[in-house]
């Protein structure tokens, strides 16, 4: 009988090692090639990032630049007609038809923004109400909605990105692993007897596990938003620019379905149902947005102020906490405000009073770091400082007259109000004297004699002049037309020291007004008497709304009340060109154009 | 004696030198195995390497051409502006030319000096924009000035990212078609390892494995000088 031939040399085990070794060594040349693919898109994705935000940056310089220059026409057309409707009014209707010349034939031509579809002067006329020129829709069109698509772009390769990086940096750790794996294998040829077996056990069992490792981080997906979905998403943006919420929601629609796990579309299509007044819709794409991005603090604020303006305080309260725990110093401010908010809702009195304590303390923190490193806070954070007094004021005046805008059903918070009210105008009043104290660097716990200062009661007045400036009547009251161009607040007052910070601030419909602020260094010897401070509007006419005004002395809030201005019929500069005359005598009754009889003449 | 010579002399014709030859062959195929794979993985990353600068200088080049675009932007639009001024004074002058001759004295006078001022105002505006651009309807030719911009700035400076980015896009492509390679290379490594395994007793299957082995290699070889030679 024919013995058979053995398939290895006699040492076995040296050879399993052996073969081991080498299907190792293919084990790390497909780890290589993987790594390899996956660097290769991570550097596809870094140039196309790259790429579009060249793209975004430039499309929206340049469409600024456009919108600027084309506004400025416009501004020169609206120049050439008040002139022109001024002429025309005094009786010399040859000069009028020189300016109505000029903006329809000049300065009309110039820009595409004054032509239809963003412009049509006639039809506008005709139906009575005059429309100017759609620069929102021209915007919208020029750049908003192609720089909306570079940035979705953007943002998506650099998610993208992200992934793939750790997909790298894996595949790294995982070459590491193998090579330990490597080295035991390798050392059990050298070793005999129980030890080898043991060694070679244990690199083997590591090579499995990479092997194993190294298939799973090669099929986890990234997710890669398709272009479509980012194109209607940034159609969306257009169209929510323009102010088409329903065609925006839309847009934002097919984006979602285009897409299902395209979060940023559901939160944009929240902040358009918000902004439609849909606020169950937009809490319900709040809540689907941030059940996948719970370290979106915008999206966090945007759900919890849902949630607070629906009456859902306890939601809004943990949605608040979230966001103070992983918020920056700015987020972590806003957030103990909104919570001081939600307790005074709740009727959670003590909650409240820590709350706006922490707020305001952290405002303190962030204003003196800022001003140590030579800097100062931006606007939009002095922004969002004042807003959480106006909100509190919001709150009040809910509780005060019923009327709820932007603030939680009154039903919801109407239980608390006898014992939260006081709490909340005391709050109110504390949050505004720390604002002025930290914007003038006022020590507001040193001992003053502000105490001592005091304004009865605030008077409005406005003066009426003559041609040559003197005044000839005054009409006091709480009620004036938006026909007046001066306002002044006078107050008997006592008690005032010199050097004291005086400071008038004016709110309009609940904002302050910045450029209406009044700010005295109270000079010596007048520590009684009658103060008459006019709110400064520059010359220009009032606008229309709720005024309020407050006066403070070192930062302490000694006095406020309010006025309104009322809207009066003929306050617009541009209704002459309303008149149905005017508009014949520019369509029918133009000069004749020199240009194009030099130019007949030169054929 | 002599038969011991003759013995060993036999032993090492019949059974030692050819085995001698043959595990010479494998080691040097195993050598040409692993310096071709190290060689195509060399030059693959040396493409990749070459891509992101080609990348790198393809960016600067698109950065430099957006700040062009935008600051040529700028400029015409200033221009621009400077035109709508003059335009409007100077359609005010045709205007006024059109009234004076049947303008009674007095008034004609006042439109005299309308007409005057509406002239420095345009001999003012004149002096900020270059009058090629204006098109004979009254428009100003924005575009056109833009691409003489352009077409000034581009002898300054290299505006033109598509060239570095054809060649990144090269060498990504030979990058792509080489790291495969390596596969080969370690696949053609697994099959002489085996070899070498085996018992020299199983000639036949070390042969045929051999030559499979050796197979690879030349493939591996030919895709390796292939994609030398065309990509990149």
């Amino acid at each position: 009988m024919k013995e058979s031939k053995p398939l290895f040399t006699n040492d076995l085990f040296k050879q399993a090692v052996a073969l081991l070794l080498a299907l190792v060594a293919i084990q790390s040349t497909v780890l290589g090639f993987w790594k390899g693919q996956v660097v290769h898109e991570m550097n596809v994705r870094q140039r196309f990032t790259l790429q579009n935000q060249v793209q975004s940056n430039l499309t929206k310089n340049i469409g600024q630049v456009k919108t600027s220059a084309y506004l400025k026409v416009y501004e020169r057309w609206l120049e050439m007609n008040t002139i022109a409707n001024q002429e025309f009014e005094s009786g010399d209707e040859e000069a009028a038809q020189r300016y109505w010349w000029i903006a329809d034939r000049v300065l009309a031509n110039l820009s595409p923004v004054m032509v239809p579809p963003y412009f049509n002067f006639y039809e506008s006329g005709a139906s009575g109400e005059f429309m100017p020129p759609d620069f929102l829709a021209y915007e919208s069109d020029t750049y908003i909605t192609s720089t909306a698509l570079n940035n979705e772009r953007v943002v998506n390769n650099n998610q993208v990105y992200e992934q793939l990086k750790s997909k790298r940096v894996r595949f790294t750790d995982l070459a590491i692993v193998l090579a330990i794996g490597l080295f035991l294998l390798g050392n059990s040829l050298k070793i005999s007897a129980v030890p080898r077996s043991v060694m070679a056990s244990f690199g083997l069992a590591i090579i499995i596990y990479s092997l194993a490792q190294m298939v799973i981080v090669q099929i986890e997906p990234t997710t890669d938003l398709p272009d479509d979905a980012m194109t209607a998403y940034a159609e969306g943006v257009g169209r929510q620019h323009k102010g088409d919420l329903t065609q925006a929601i839309v847009f934002y629609s097919e984006a979602i379905n285009l897409a299902p796990e395209y979060y940023r579309a559901y939160h944009q299509r929240g902040i358009a149902y918000n902004l439609k007044g849909d606020l169950q819709s937009a809490t319900t794409d709040f809540e689907t947005a941030a059940e996948n991005n719970r370290n979106d603090t915008r999206l966090l604020a945007d759900l919890a102020s849902a949630f607070y303006r629906q009456g859902h305080f306890n939601e809004s309260v943990e949605l608040w906490q979230h966001a103070a725990e992983i918020g920056d110093e700015i987020t972590i401010m806003s957030a103990n405000f909104n919570l001081g908010l939600c307790y005074l809702a709740l009727g959670q009195a003590e909650d409240a009073i820590d709350a706006y304590i922490n707020g305001i303390l952290q405002a303190t923190q962030i204003i003196e770091n800022r001003r140590a490193a030579g800097k100062e806070i931006s606007g939009s954070e002095w922004w969002l400082i004042d807003q959480a007094a106006t909100e509190l004021d919001f709150l009040i005046s809910c509780w005060e007259e019923q009327h709820c805008d932007g603030t939680p059903p009154y039903e919801n918070v109407s239980q608390q109000a006898t014992l939260m009210k006081p709490l909340a105008v005391y709050n109110s009043t504390r949050l505004k004297e720390a604002i002025v104290a930290l914007e003038f660097a006022i020590d507001l716990s040193a001992e003053q004699n502000t105490n001592r200062a005091k304004v009865n009661q605030i008077e409005f007045y406005t003066v009426f002049e003559d041609a040559s400036g003197a005044p000839i009547d005054t009409q006091e009251g709480y009620s004036f037309s938006d026909e007046i161009d001066n306002i002044i607040v006078g107050f008997p007052y006592e008690g005032f020291q010199s050097g004291q910070i005086v400071l008038m601030k004016v709110y309009v419909n609940g904002q302050e007004a910045p450029s209406l602020r009044l700010l005295k260094d109270w000079p010596s010897g007048a520590v009684r008497g009658v103060a008459e401070f006019p709110i400064n509007s520059g010359g220009l006419k009032f606008d229309s709304g709720q005024y309020w005004v407050e006066i403070y002395v070192d930062a302490h809030l000694i006095q406020q009340d309010g006025f309104e201005v009322t809207p009066s019929d003929n306050d617009n500069p541009r209704s002459g060109l309303l008149d149905p005359i005017t508009i014949e005598q520019l369509m029918l009754e133009a000069p004749p154009n020199p240009r194009e009889g030099a130019a007949k003449d030169a054929e | 004696m002599n038969e011991l010579v003759t013995k060993i002399d036999k032993f090492l014709r019949e059974k030692l030198l050819p085995e001698l030859n043959f595990q010479l062959l494998l080691v040097l195929l195993i050598v040409i195995s692993a310096f071709m794979t190290t060689q195509a993985n060399s030059l693959a990353t040396r493409s990749m390497n070459g891509a992101e600068i080609d990348e790198f200088s393809g960016s600067a080049a698109q950065i430099s051409a957006g700040n062009t675009e935008t600051l040529n932007h700028f400029k015409v639009f200033d221009h621009f502006m400077s035109y709508m001024e003059f335009a409007i004074q100077d359609e005010m002058v045709r205007l006024y030319d059109s009234t004076l001759e049947s303008a009674p004295t007095d008034k004609a006078r006042l439109l005299i000096k309308q007409r005057e001022q509406a002239i420095l105002l345009a001999m003012n505006a004149r002096a900020f924009f270059p009058g090629k651009y204006v098109n004979p309807d009254g428009t100003y030719n924005l575009d056109r000035e833009l691409g003489e911009l352009w077409a000034e700035e581009s002898l300054i400076q290299n505006l033109d990212p598509s060239n570095y980015y054809i060649q990144a896009d090269d060498k990504r492509a030979r990058f792509l078609a080489l790291n495969p390679l390596p596969l080969l290379g370690a696949l053609a490594l697994l099959t002489f390892a085996l070899i070498q395994a085996m018992h020299e007793d199983r000639k036949v299957l070390r042969y045929i494995l051999t030559f499979v082995g050796a197979l690879i290699l030349l493939v591996f070889i030919g895709i390796y000088l292939f994609v030398r030679a065309n990509y990149g």
